[in-house]
């Protein structure tokens, strides 16, 4: 029996997949440790990243173990990648967590911590709980599942944000250990017509030499609208001993891409004064924002009112 | 007016310290001095054993520029290198020499009477408490052995009495009376239930994206402390007073932390030092600098504290976003508006400027071992 969650359709039958994370019971593909959670903490939107989302509102982030992807820059690779038996998750079932988020008065949950397609089932039954009780509930992805897997999400969640890492199928499979960008490329434009969408690039150098600027070009295709993270990467695992990318790089691509994709912001690292958000019609400041660290920060002001903008009456996308 | 400078790939921006807001970095003679030197070394990384010669190197170039009467430094590289990292008895040893020897090094290069001070004892993790049976959020304090719940459910307070590991626990309105805790800042940050773990249990944090910890602070009241000046005072709430006492009499001094070596690592010679009171231990982040630099109890009002409570949520008037001070009340920090020059070069960031706020601030800038760059603390007004 193959699993249909991801690209990789792997076949079950002797074994769990290429995330482990699956089994088949009964004729069924079932996640081998459901509602169990590597952590549960409430955590600003800001800081996933989602900008469009709720400024300044806490939610529960909370993830598993695991990936379908080998990224060779993961930031992640502890619980993503590497084989640890000692680390224990926790468990705790959908009903629990909502009623964290009311204890804890979050608006939420953000599925955060690893690719979540390693526990869709889970996630799935939480957002529905979530929903239930008026709570909104987003994640992030690296947008490698099957059509009818990005569907089911795209139905239930909130907000999504997807990490597009290149346009090369040579790129996926080198750097990313995935098939190919294809599905990614299908399921943004699955995620934009149903959901709020965000994308996250992480600016790696043969990234940025090549085909950042074909990134915006399909951003903009999709949706001139959809926000665009464009990410400052410490190299990581792999790629530990790569050279930054440099200011000036970065900023030459923000400055470009701002051009075409109103929503562009260049964060990911201490001090970044190109997290605001303008309007895009009369260039009011609509939406102040302070980045303190490398994922954190916080909204300095949110001037949306009803999710338009207060002096020219345009609607911002996003959920507010 | 004071001043954050941060440092990033060569990129250098200015932020008021108070409001976090970008500032023009243009036409501030006292910047050149930290423009240069932040861009003459960029930050390793808190697991890069790089790291530790970063730390002295930055600090002889600070000498070179500036030559502060008042150092501070401290090597936090070497505890976080333990917390986070598996290694084995001869690589924590050579860890722990070359943070010794890159202290004398520092001192002798530069010719300061260094007090050299340890964190104390690590240890391995034994035990770990079992929190899975509790509703409400458990965080851990900047202590392992003290760990709170936010959001407590009724059944939470029953939960509590019957976990192993839990030596104590006292709820929110029983610490504030202990511990005499007042103001409004503690009242947000601290839990409704407070629980102290038995000597040979640590609390291990939820927020920390399942990372493992690999050693603790040992649950051991001293630390040690070395230096050939006169009166070395064996209890952390002594030092402020006797590093003040050796800068009135016009002493070049060097105060050094080396985080994550062993008791029987320091220096022949080094004495114990009391980190205890009143059941808390000072052992670590920003409850050992304020008291060892500063004389200042957990509870004292804005900082230090010991919930730093990651959820509290972010006002519109939020202040010293960068920085480990939640009021205008600084606390009297050590290197702060001193009528000498003074400064600091670290790897606790966030925390050791706090502490220190002197002339110059230098120090990593780090989060949760993700590393942006390098910040700056300047006394603005003091060098202007």
């Amino acid at each position: 029996m193959n699993c249909n969650f991801c690209e990789w359709r792997c076949d079950l039958s002797n074994g769990n997949g290429i995330c482990g994370r699956y089994k088949c019971e009964n004729d069924k593909v079932v996640e081998c440790e459901p509602f169990d959670w590597i952590d549960f903490y409430p955590y600003t939107v800001e800081s996933m990243p989602f900008y469009h989302v709720m400024p300044n509102e806490y939610v529960i982030q909370t993830g598993t173990v695991s990936c379908n992807a080998h990224c060779s820059y993961c930031i992640n690779s502890h619980l993503a990648i590497d084989k640890n038996d000692a680390r224990k998750l926790k468990h705790k079932s959908a009903e629990s967590l909502v009623a964290l988020c009311k204890q804890m008065d979050t608006k939420g949950v953000v599925f955060a911590i690893n690719e979540i397609t390693c526990f869709i089932p889970s996630a799935i039954e939480v957002a529905k709980q979530l929903h239930a009780e008026g709570l909104k509930v987003g994640c992030l992805t690296n947008g490698f599942q099957t059509e009818e897997t990005a569907r089911l999400l795209a139905d239930n969640m909130d907000f999504i944000n997807v990490s597009l890492k290149s346009l090369s199928d040579e790129f996926y499979k080198k750097d990313l250990g995935l098939s190919s960008v294809q599905p990614v490329l299908r399921n943004i434009k699955i995620f934009n017509e149903k959901t709020h969408l965000e994308i996250v690039t992480p600016l790696v150098h043969e990234v940025v030499n090549n085909e950042i600027y074909d990134i915006m070009n399909f951003i903009y295709s999709v949706n001139p609208e959809i926000v665009w993270h464009l990410f400052r990467l410490m190299p990581n695992y792999e790629r530990a001993d790569e050279r930054d990318m440099t200011h000036e790089e970065m900023l030459k691509i923000y400055e470009t891409a701002k051009q075409k994709l109103p929503y562009t912001y260049l964060g990911n690292f201490a001090g970044s004064q190109w997290v605001d958000t303008y309007c895009p019609d009369c260039g009011e400041l609509i939406i102040k924002r302070i980045c303190t660290g490398a994922w954190l920060g916080g909204t300095v002001f949110n001037n949306v009112v009803d999710g338009c903008c207060p002096k020219c009456g345009k609607k911002i996308s996003g959920v507010f | 007016m004071y001043e954050i400078m941060l440092d990033v790939n060569g990129w250098q921006g200015l932020f008021d310290f108070q409001t976090g807001a970008p500032i023009p970095l243009e036409g501030k003679p006292y910047l050149k001095l930290s423009k240069k030197i932040s861009s003459r070394h960029p930050y390793p990384g808190d697991l890069n054993p790089e790291t530790t010669a970063w730390t002295t190197d930055f600090a002889l170039d600070v000498v070179k520029e500036y030559d502060p009467r008042l150092m501070l430094l401290c090597y936090a590289n070497g505890m976080i290198t333990r917390i986070n990292s598996k290694m084995g008895a001869v690589e924590t040893k050579d860890l722990e020499r070359e943070l010794l020897s890159e202290a004398f090094r520092f001192a002798e290069e530069a010719n300061y009477e260094p007090i050299i001070v340890s964190t104390g004892d690590m240890r391995k993790i034994d035990k770990v408490v079992n929190m899975d049976d509790i509703e409400g959020y458990f965080n851990v304090s900047s202590d392992p052995y003290i760990a709170g719940i936010f959001g407590a459910t009724p059944k939470d307070y029953e939960t509590v009495q019957n976990i192993i590991g839990v030596k104590s626990y006292l709820t929110k309105h029983d610490f504030f009376e202990k511990y005499h805790i007042y103001d409004d800042y503690a009242v947000e940050r601290t839990p409704d239930i407070i629980l102290f773990a038995e000597d040979d249990y640590a609390f291990t944090n939820t927020g920390n994206r399942g990372t493992t910890l690999e050693e603790i602070p040992a649950r051991k009241k001293t630390f040690k402390a070395y230096s050939k000046l006169e009166g070395l005072p064996n209890d952390i709430f002594k030092f402020r007073e006797f590093i003040d006492s050796h800068l009135e009499q016009g002493k070049r001094i060097a105060v050094i932390v080396l985080e994550g070596i062993d008791d029987d690592s320091m220096p022949e010679g080094s004495i114990d030092v009391n980190k205890e009171k009143d059941g808390i231990f000072y052992s670590e982040g920003v409850l050992f600098y304020y008291a060892l630099l500063n004389a200042k109890e957990f509870n004292a009002v804005g900082m230090p504290y010991i919930f730093h409570n990651p959820f509290t949520k972010r006002r519109p008037d939020a202040r010293y976003s960068y920085s480990y001070i939640k009021t205008d009340n600084f606390q009297d920090p050590i290197g702060f508006n001193r009528d000498f020059k003074t400064a600091s070069v670290g790897t606790r960031s966030g925390i050791f400027h706090s502490a220190c706020m002197c002339d110059y601030s230098f120090e990593c800038h780090c989060r949760g071992l993700a590393e942006s760059g390098v910040l700056t603390f300047i006394n603005s007004e003091k060098l202007k």
